[in-house]
């Protein structure tokens, strides 16, 4: 039904009714339907991870039932533990890897952030370490990550999962690395390391389903459009002129989810990452999040640019002398200036996969026949004089 | 675009008219409409001894839908004593028809006409590109691009109405005026200058959305292509959208005339100026040498 046809969409549902308990079920949920769907998969065990600010000698903080004590200088044994610095350089000069006292390992990925992951070497395809999740550290030892749950001196702690890779169109698949999470359900963030935007603001106790191809990833609570209940993820189709566009909005914030919506084609503008050869989205502003910077265009008419919708068409299905709705292709489009100001800088960054934008509106959820492929409503919007009136379906086959 | 353009059989013609005699120019239209099958039906009685001509388009594959148009000249002359002969469209057993549709004659005047076998649009190279005081130059109308396979009969038409200069066709905007210029019978449907808020006139869709208020290109900074959608109907029914032949929609205005070679075809950009967009015919339904590739 598309231009960008995958070839294969695999399709999955799952009810997770409990924060905890049922973490570990999702994650392995997304992760076999992700594998089924031609994804890769490698394991990732579970760590803690912070950001080690101004650590003074003796501080201590406690990983489960072990107790970890911050020295300084070389004169307190072979496997210290680094000590915390404002500045990168101190840390970084302790190498990559080093064993700690405990049979963990740290790692320095990104200046002062520290990571400790669990050694683990059980089932490959399973992640495990659920417990490791209970762990918080106690102590000021720092601050950690965006989530805005967070307070100085908590850390993260994930409770392993996976690092999923979808196929690549020219290079450069998506990698999505979807683990448990303390403070929520699951944690999903982007690239190997926790260093990039992460979503979080998952609603508990839901049904979710799983649209999946090699290349994409919806994530999503049917009959419910609100907060917390979406993610997209896609390797997107891309853009001539780019070599690749991997793109993914969700929610954050496991307390108030925000954004991760269904509300309408600019809901895929919250929270959202974007990397075209580089994350230059990665980290939207307050600013930013306020403005519908990411949007699928619908079709409408307009006299000079400026216009949206004018000229009698505003809030109407445009349907063919059929009756119905006309599809095009789902083109992904970002701004990146103020889309309403002058001369603003918009461009197509690349499509969805197995989907189309249609001109009409329907509720999200509702079946839909695109030339006689199932689909459903992810998306839609009923338009103004402003917005077009439109709906984004996905393929179910 | 998710399908189109849509081609016509063919032929497609783009000739040259002299438009510095009411005869001349009306005979040298009918002929070329002929010559891309348009049927001669009759001789239309018109005034200062001019033969007017009726024809009929070349009936849709399947479904045989036509449409006719009378070339003719009732004794208009502009507030400069130019005359203007007129076009009229309307359906085959004539019961409904648009309003009538002038074009300027003036000394050293051309016109050009771009015609298949189910359109045709009218131009000038000069004096002006568009419309001005006393010189009406654009006329478009066809039988359009039907998904049903009803025989209804269809049609649409733009042209310069309303005793004004400013209604353009797609001449100057992919969204003519909706008040005067225009009619379109679909479904049963039929309008023709009203001037009234309910009605959709026929107007070309472009890539509008939420905050998407500009023209959008790839990342490589060209812009994509779309399908001629014509939407009309009326505001408290349906928007229908239905297709025209030969033709496509650049999702960015082009600055003048631009030819460019694509899709086997030769194709020349109708809409000129600053718009949301440029609608493209195909002037050839080969490649002409030399014509550089339209990029996107």
């Amino acid at each position: 039904m598309s231009i960008h046809n995958s070839g294969n969409v695999t399709i999955a549902s799952g009810t997770f009714t409990s924060i905890f308990t049922d973490s570990e079920n999702m994650v392995q949920f997304i992760k076999n339907t992700l594998v089924q769907a031609s994804w890769t998969r490698k394991k990732v065990l579970a760590g803690i991870s912070f950001l080690a600010l101004a650590i003074t000698d003796g501080d201590q903080f406690t990983l489960g039932s072990q107790i970890f004590t911050a020295y300084t200088g070389a004169a307190h044994g072979p496997n210290p533990f680094p000590v915390g610095s404002n500045t990168a350089t101190n840390l970084m000069s302790l190498g990559n890897v080093v064993q700690s006292v405990l049979g963990w390992t740290f790692t320095t990925n990104n200046f002062n952030i520290i990571t400790f992951t669990v050694n683990d070497t059980g089932d490959p395809e399973n992640d495990g370490n659920l417990q490791f999740c209970q762990v918080n550290p106690t102590g000021t030892v720092g601050q950690y990550d965006f989530n805005p749950n967070a307070s100085p001196g908590q850390g993260i702690t994930w409770g392993g999962g996976f690092t999923l890779t979808s196929q690549a169109v020219n290079s450069t698949p998506l990698i999505l690395t979807v683990v448990t999470n303390n403070s929520s359900t699951i944690s999903i963030w982007a690239g190997l390391f926790k260093n990039s935007f992460e979503w979080n603001g998952w609603k508990q106790g839901n049904q979710w389903q799983i649209i999946a191809s090699r290349y994409q990833f919806l994530f999503y609570v049917p009959m419910n459009i609100t907060a917390g209940t979406f993610f997209l993820g896609s390797h997107l189709f891309p853009s001539p002129g780019l070599d690749h566009c991997n793109y993914c909005n969700g929610p954050v914030d496991p307390i108030i989810p925000v954004g991760g919506d269904r509300a309408s084609l600019v809901s895929v503008g919250n929270n959202y990452y974007v990397n075209a050869g580089a994350e230059y989205f990665t980290i939207p502003s307050a600013a930013e999040i306020s403005q519908p910077v990411l949007s699928f265009p619908g079709l409408g008419s307009a006299i000079t640019p400026g216009d949206k919708l004018g000229n009698r068409l505003a809030g109407k299905d445009i349907v063919n002398d059929l009756g119905f709705a006309i599809p095009y292709e789902a083109a992904l489009v970002a701004c990146q200036s103020n889309p309403s100001g002058a001369n603003p800088n918009f461009s197509i960054l690349g499509y969805l996969w197995d989907s189309v934008v249609y001109s009409g509106y329907d509720l999200p959820d509702n079946p839909a026949q695109i030339s006689g492929v199932s689909s459903i409503v992810l998306l839609s919007q009923s338009g103004t004089t402003s917005d077009s009136r439109a709906s984004l379906v996905a393929a179910l086959a | 675009m998710s399908t189109g353009p849509y081609y016509s059989p063919g032929p497609i013609s783009n000739v040259t008219l002299d438009a510095s005699n009411v005869q001349n120019f009306l005979t040298q239209l009918s002929a070329a409409l002929q010559g891309v099958g348009w049927k001669f039906v009759k001789y239309i009685p018109s005034s200062s001894g001019v033969t007017g001509y009726a024809l009929d388009s070349v009936p849709l594959a399947g479904t045989a839908q036509q449409m006719r148009v009378w070339l003719w000249y009732n004794g208009r002359i502009n507030g400069v004593g130019y005359p203007e002969p007129l076009i009229t469209a309307m359906t085959t057993d004539e019961t409904l028809y648009a309003k009538d549709g002038p074009i300027t004659i003036s000394p050293g005047k051309t016109e050009r006409v771009i015609c298949g076998p189910y359109q045709f649009f009218l131009l000038t190279e000069n004096p002006t590109y568009f419309n001005a005081s006393f010189s009406i130059n654009d006329y478009g109308c066809g039988v359009p691009v039907l998904k049903s396979t009803n025989t209804n009969p269809a049609f649409w038409a733009r042209y310069t109405g309303g005793g004004s200069s400013g209604f353009r066709c797609f001449r100057d905007t992919l969204v003519p005026n909706n008040s005067f210029g225009y009619a379109f019978l679909l479904n049963g449907l039929f309008a023709s200058d009203l001037n009234d808020s309910a009605t959709i006139a026929p107007q070309l869709l472009t890539m509008r959305s939420s905050e998407l208020q500009h023209p959008i290109p790839f990342f490589d900074g060209n812009f994509p292509v779309i399908e001629p959608l014509l939407v009309m109907g009326k505001t408290y029914g349906t928007a229908n959208a239905v297709g025209l032949w030969d033709a496509f929609v650049y999702s960015n205005p082009v600055s003048s005339k631009l030819v460019a070679v694509a899709d086997n075809h030769t194709w020349e950009s109708y809409t000129l100026g600053a718009d949301c967009g440029s609608l493209f015919l195909a002037i050839a339904a080969q490649p002409a040498a030399g014509v550089p590739g339209l990029s996107y």
